[in-house]
């Protein structure tokens, strides 16, 4: 339900969410080897306020 | 001298607004405050049903805005009290028959009168509840435990905070709540609505028949002392006017093995 709220709030229609994290999961991709299995986004609650929680296993650098 | 004007909101209808709004109005005239109630449900008027003063309204919010009589005339002292006053709705026209601007008006020729003015708002995010909300300080959004209400008042809330300079305070009442559906997990408890909703309880009030008795009868339960719910809103009440008051306990009470002998030697009535 908190999940629900936290996609009311920030007007987030389906797909959009997912859309950002694959895009930011690109994004680091270019930077970085990543452990993709890891790879976790976390939408979280604080008071009224949503984080959007990314964690990316950082494997070795890309030069 | 000027008084506090308060909207009892929720998003959801049925929630328990007009029957919060009449109850509260009640227990704060009963501490000695004086109080104005304002039915803002125009077109669907409630509040003179639950208050018993349905057959006292003459004029309405809508002819005093329009000017066809002055607000003392249209405000009808409660039978029971003469702290309390209520402003009732009109029947005949809607939600466009008011605007923001001469709510606010209103409110302040209100709350140089009155202690208190308790607005009952309509259920909805759209002009009715943008009037109803418009000359308030403080608000009270109701919710029930369940996953459609706490989902309503969410937004409500969003809407609130959006308005923090006009809008100083708003509080939480969880109405309706159940006990022992609580327990058996069938139905969100006190702290997983708050976690929910992040905002500041101000009290909760249990499920009663007596609010139905009390309506049809048009005597609010906080004015007489036998009742859960009218505890719970006489609390309020209290906690509107700046006291501690702890959260009724609303433990199941456990059988007792006399009421479980009992209940096996009883037959059963089919």
């Amino acid at each position: 339900m908190r999940d629900m709220l936290v996609h009311d709030r920030l007007e987030l229609p389906a797909g959009r969410l997912e859309s950002l994290e694959e895009e930011l999961l690109a994004v680091v991709s270019r930077y970085f080897e990543l452990d993709k299995e890891t790879t976790r986004f976390d939408l979280q609650q604080y008071d009224r306020r949503a984080a959007l929680i990314a964690n990316f296993r950082l494997l070795r650098s890309k030069c | 001298m000027s008084g506090r004007v308060i909207v009892i909101t929720s998003g959801k209808g049925g929630v328990g607004k007009t029957t919060a709004s009449a109850n509260i109005g009640v227990a704060l005239a009963n501490t000695g405050a004086s109080v104005a109630l304002v039915d803002m449900d125009i077109g669907l008027r409630n509040l003179d049903i639950l208050m018993g003063l349905e057959n006292r309204v003459v004029y309405n919010l809508v002819d005093v805005v329009e000017e066809r009589c002055k607000l003392r005339q249209a405000l009808v002292k409660d039978k029971r009290n003469p702290n309390l006053s209520l402003l009732p709705a009109a029947q005949t026209r809607d939600k466009t028959a008011v605007n923001a601007e001469q709510m606010k008006k209103l409110c302040l020729e209100l709350k140089n009168t009155f202690d208190f003015v308790v607005i009952d708002c309509p259920a909805g995010i759209e002009s009715g509840f943008q009037n109803a909300i418009a000359g308030a300080e403080e608000a009270i959004v109701i919710v029930t435990p369940e996953m459609s209400a706490v989902r309503d008042a969410d937004r409500i809330i969003g809407l609130l905070e959006a308005r923090k300079d006009e809008i100083e305070q708003y509080r939480l009442v969880i109405n309706r709540i159940r006990p022992a559906m609580v327990k058996n997990a069938d139905m969100m408890s006190v702290e997983d609505v708050l976690e929910i909703l992040s905002i500041k309880l101000l009290g909760v009030v249990p499920e009663d028949e007596e609010i139905i008795i009390s309506t049809n009868k048009g005597e609010p339960v906080s004015g007489t002392d036998n009742t859960r719910s009218g505890l719970a809103f006489r609390n309020i009440a209290r906690r509107l006017r700046g006291e501690d008051v702890p959260l009724m306990d609303l433990d199941v009470q456990s059988e007792t093995w006399l009421n479980r002998i009992v209940k096996f030697f009883t037959p059963v009535r089919v």
